[in-house]
């Protein structure tokens, strides 16, 4: 079963240039995909689209088996989240509590349901200490747990993470990754989409798009899409280092299995 | 940035802080009214103030009021201060009936011009008395709730709920941005503090352009985030936040109550029946005024 | 030729009884012929400790001392504080919000002629700086806000290499970027090093610091706890500050196990650690 289906999807802003030109693309549900591309490629575009906060110039968007039209959108948005990329901008609530409280409002569910979910959301996320704190107070990394809490609290089916971690601290984009991880275990149902420039974020996801002025010109595993040694060259893409790792022992002859740099290093030595 | 203190909340946990805000609210107009209820008499009206600001320090001492803060904020008024002296002593009254022997002023300029400005730093220490002990966001809530009748006759009382609510929200964020950029700019070689009016002017720009910039480009994300959670300002919504009235609520609405109560049929009747001059009721003498 | 604190302490509450300290007695030498990395976690002090080299932030006790130039908490005393901030330029994190011209040329110009420049010595030296970020003229007509964020940043990175300063200071240079302008970015500053700039970038990139800098200091809590070259301070594995650790650190490091002789080595590359391991393994 797919949670996203995209048939033929153009877009553009204005009309000399296209920022999506004619894309279809099948998401399976249940999966751990990352977007990647430069700056521009349209990547956000395409994320905006998929929860209709824009409108596609032509082609068709599917959601959970829901077409997008304009008397679906609520209807998708329930199953659809994004979490954007800065903590500050995407704070609504006064504190930590209001804010991961805030969708549920809109959805009016009952008050005494709310400060279950709000509890097991805020605890899922690890901010249950800091319920009561504001904003101002809180690292960009917890602010980022946050919204996710808040976005998961909407028992979304997939969630879109839109350059999340691109302005946290290496601590904060640590918190994020694993938090990523712990879902993909408690939550097997849920899909997962990563606009990301961080490669070594993507490394880890099951399936690489990516996006290169409006077309998708690569959709593989990242296994074999970084070791794609032409098409690595082509777009400029930083390798992972562990990937580097195995190219350069690849390159000597030398034994490049393993999934972190300990084990690389222990295989080389053993054979 | 840091040095706006004045009227912050405090993360207190006095009975004053525990009140519900709807009832501060109305507790607060109550108290700001019987200020200003009017005397025939300057000594009873003097009494009677003093009474309330009698009960005002007692609630600040109640609820930890920074005192500091509260002169510090008087000082900063001293130029209406300034500005009132001026003109009770040179644009006398027609009713003034006190002239000082010698000089064209009046004594009861003095005494008006007193009572003016312990009237305002009355206001002053009410308005702090709410801040400090109000979570802004439960003052937005209060309001929201008075506000709410007006539905009926579309007024959007909601909207204008999120919104203030929204902005409270920001201030902090607006103000690192602000900080943020004068320091920018001031790398550039811009003089925030020194230059002429043209070299201020420029320097403002400076500040206020790109702080827009990203205000409106804050707004855009703060609104596509709100959307994808679903708000729709036209549709109803559930509440987390619940304000709830307690025993002291009912309390503090008693005292206060009494206190307007007491001070405004004195007032009616002072005003409609006879003057009341409680200096003469106790010492049977007239005092000077 | 060095820029050095002298126990250096601020604090952003200085007239509060138990007032806390956002850098505490700092005393650090930075050679100016050194590219240097200032390092640690957020809030660790990083940028106070940058703020008050420009005088930005006066310190609350201690003084900033660099060329002829002095800072200290008296106020009166910075009078040069104009041509310091000439001397030592600072580029924020995220500096395209600080653009505010009608276009991109009168922007950039704007910091020169702040510092006394005329108008045609301000274009001039504004077109060297866009050159040099690789904007042509096409860009020198339009306004700053249509451009795409890597560009709008390029623009603002313009602003401050144009007033020509001989130090310049960047805070997360790299945060937000791509990649392909993460390698510009580090282009530029190999370009700035070659014309004689001295560069002082405050980072979290572990590698960026072993792979660019000459010279780190690690701040923790507001104290300094080293200074020195990012090789020994890495090589201390012991005594890591909660530092992420360089890749290439990693593999020196897993490599160690097997054989402890890399330790010793002077290994600073990914091809040099491979062709290490290729000779152990002959």
């Amino acid at each position: 079963m797919n949670a996203i289906e995209i048939r033929n999807l153009n877009f553009s802003y204005t009309s000399d240039k296209k920022i999506l030109k004619n894309l279809s693309l099948d998401i399976k549900r249940g999966s751990f995909v990352s977007l990647l591309g430069n700056n521009g490629s349209g990547k956000t575009t395409l994320t905006k689209l998929l929860v209709g906060l824009l409108s596609p110039d032509s082609g068709e968007i599917s959601v959970e088996g829901v077409l997008l039209e304009k008397k679906t959108i609520n209807e998708i948005r329930k199953n659809v989240v994004i979490v954007f990329q800065n903590p500050d901008n995407q704070f609504i609530g006064a504190t930590v509590e209001d804010d991961i409280a805030f969708g549920l409002e809109n959805r009016q569910i009952p008050r005494d349901e709310m400060l279950k979910i709000v509890s097991k959301y805020a605890s899922l996320v690890d901010m249950s200490d800091f319920i009561n704190r504001e904003p101002s107070s809180l690292s960009g990394g917890q602010k980022q747990r946050v919204a996710i809490a808040g976005a998961l609290a909407l028992s979304p089916k997939i969630l879109i993470l839109d350059e999340s971690t691109a302005m946290l601290d290496p601590k904060g984009k640590s918190e994020i990754i694993s938090l990523i991880q712990d879902l993909r275990k408690n939550m097997p149902e849920l899909t997962i989409i990563s606009i990301t420039h961080d490669m070594e974020e993507a490394a880890l996801s099951d399936r690489i798009l990516y996006l290169k002025n409006g077309e998708i010109v690569a959709d593989d595993s990242p296994d074999n899409l970084f070791l794609n040694e032409k098409f690595v060259e082509e777009n400029h893409i930083k390798l992972p280092f562990i990937y580097l790792l195995k190219k350069e022992l690849n390159k000597q002859l030398l034994s490049s299995s393993g999934n972190t740099i300990e084990e690389v290093i222990k295989n080389v030595f053993k054979n | 940035m840091n040095n706006i203190t004045f009227g912050r909340y405090t993360t207190e946990n006095t009975v004053v802080h525990k009140l519900d805000p709807r009832n501060k609210i109305v507790l607060m107009i109550l108290l700001m009214i019987t200020i200003f209820l009017p005397f025939q008499v300057w000594s009873t009206t003097l009494i009677l103030t003093g009474l309330v600001l009698a009960f005002l320090i007692v609630v600040m001492f109640l609820s930890k009021v920074n005192f500091l803060d509260l002169f510090r904020s008087i000082k900063g008024m001293w130029f209406l201060i300034l500005f009132l002296m001026v003109i009770y002593f040179f644009i006398p009254d027609k009713s003034y009936t006190l002239p000082i022997p010698g000089t064209p002023f009046y004594y009861d300029a003095f005494y008006r011009c007193g009572y003016i400005v312990l009237r305002l730093i009355m206001l002053l220490s009410i308005t702090t008395i709410l801040t400090t002990t109000t979570k802004p966001m439960d003052l937005t809530y209060g309001l929201e709730f008075y506000m709410s009748p007006l539905k009926v006759i579309h007024f959007p009382s909601h909207e204008i709920a999120m919104t203030l609510s929204i902005a409270l929200r920001f201030i902090p964020t607006l103000l690192d941005e602000t900080n943020r950029i004068i320091k920018a700019q001031s790398s550039r070689g811009v003089d925030f503090e020194h230059g002429g009016i043209f070299k201020k002017f420029k320097a403002i720009i400076s500040l206020i352009i790109p702080l827009f910039v990203s205000a409106i480009e804050r707004s855009e994300e703060l609104s596509n985030a709100m959307e994808v959670r679903g708000y729709n300002p036209k549709s109803k919504r559930s509440r987390y936040r619940m304000l709830k009235f307690h025993w002291c609520d009912l309390f503090a609405f008693l005292i206060v109550g009494a206190i307007f109560g007491g001070i405004l049929t004195l007032s009616i009747y002072d005003q409609n029946i006879i003057q009341i001059n409680i200096i003469y009721a106790i010492f049977g003498k007239m005092p000077l005024f | 030729m060095s820029l050095r604190t002298n126990s250096l302490f601020f604090s952003y509450t200085p007239k509060n009884k138990d007032k806390i300290y956002a850098i505490r007695d700092i005393n650090i030498d930075i050679p100016l012929d050194k590219t240097t990395a200032i390092v640690g976690k957020t809030g660790s002090g990083k940028s106070t400790l940058i703020q008050t080299f420009n005088a930005l932030l006066l310190p609350t006790e201690g003084s900033v001392e660099v060329a002829n130039f002095v800072v200290t908490n008296n106020r009166r005393k910075n009078k040069a504080n104009k041509d310091l901030r000439k001397y030592i330029g600072i580029v924020f994190q995220f500096p395209e919000y600080q653009l505010f011209e009608e276009t991109v040329l009168t922007d950039v110009k704007f910091g020169p002629k702040n510092f006394g420049d005329s108008d045609e010595v301000a274009t001039k030296k504004a077109k060297v700086a866009l050159s040099m970020l690789g904007i042509d003229e096409s860009y020198y007509e339009r306004s700053p806000f249509e451009l795409s964020g890597g560009e709008r940043r390029k623009v603002a990175l313009a602003g401050i290499l144009a007033i020509d300063p001989d130090i310049i200071i960047f805070d997360e240079p790299t945060a937000g970027l791509d990649n392909k302008s993460v390698d510009e970015l580090l282009d530029i500053f190999t370009n700035l090093r070659k014309i004689g700039k001295t560069i002082i970038v405050v980072t979290h990139d572990m590698n960026l610091v072993y792979d660019f800098c000459e010279n780190v200091v690690v701040l923790e809590n507001g104290q300094v706890v080293y200074q020195g070259s990012p090789k020994s301070l890495f090589s201390c594995n012991s005594q890591l500050f909660s530092l992420n650790l360089p890749n290439i650190v990693k593999i020196i490091y897993e490599i160690s196990k097997y054989n402890s002789n890399i330790s010793n080595s002077n290994i600073k590359t990914l091809e040099e650690a491979i062709q290490f391991i290729k000779e152990v393994k002959k």
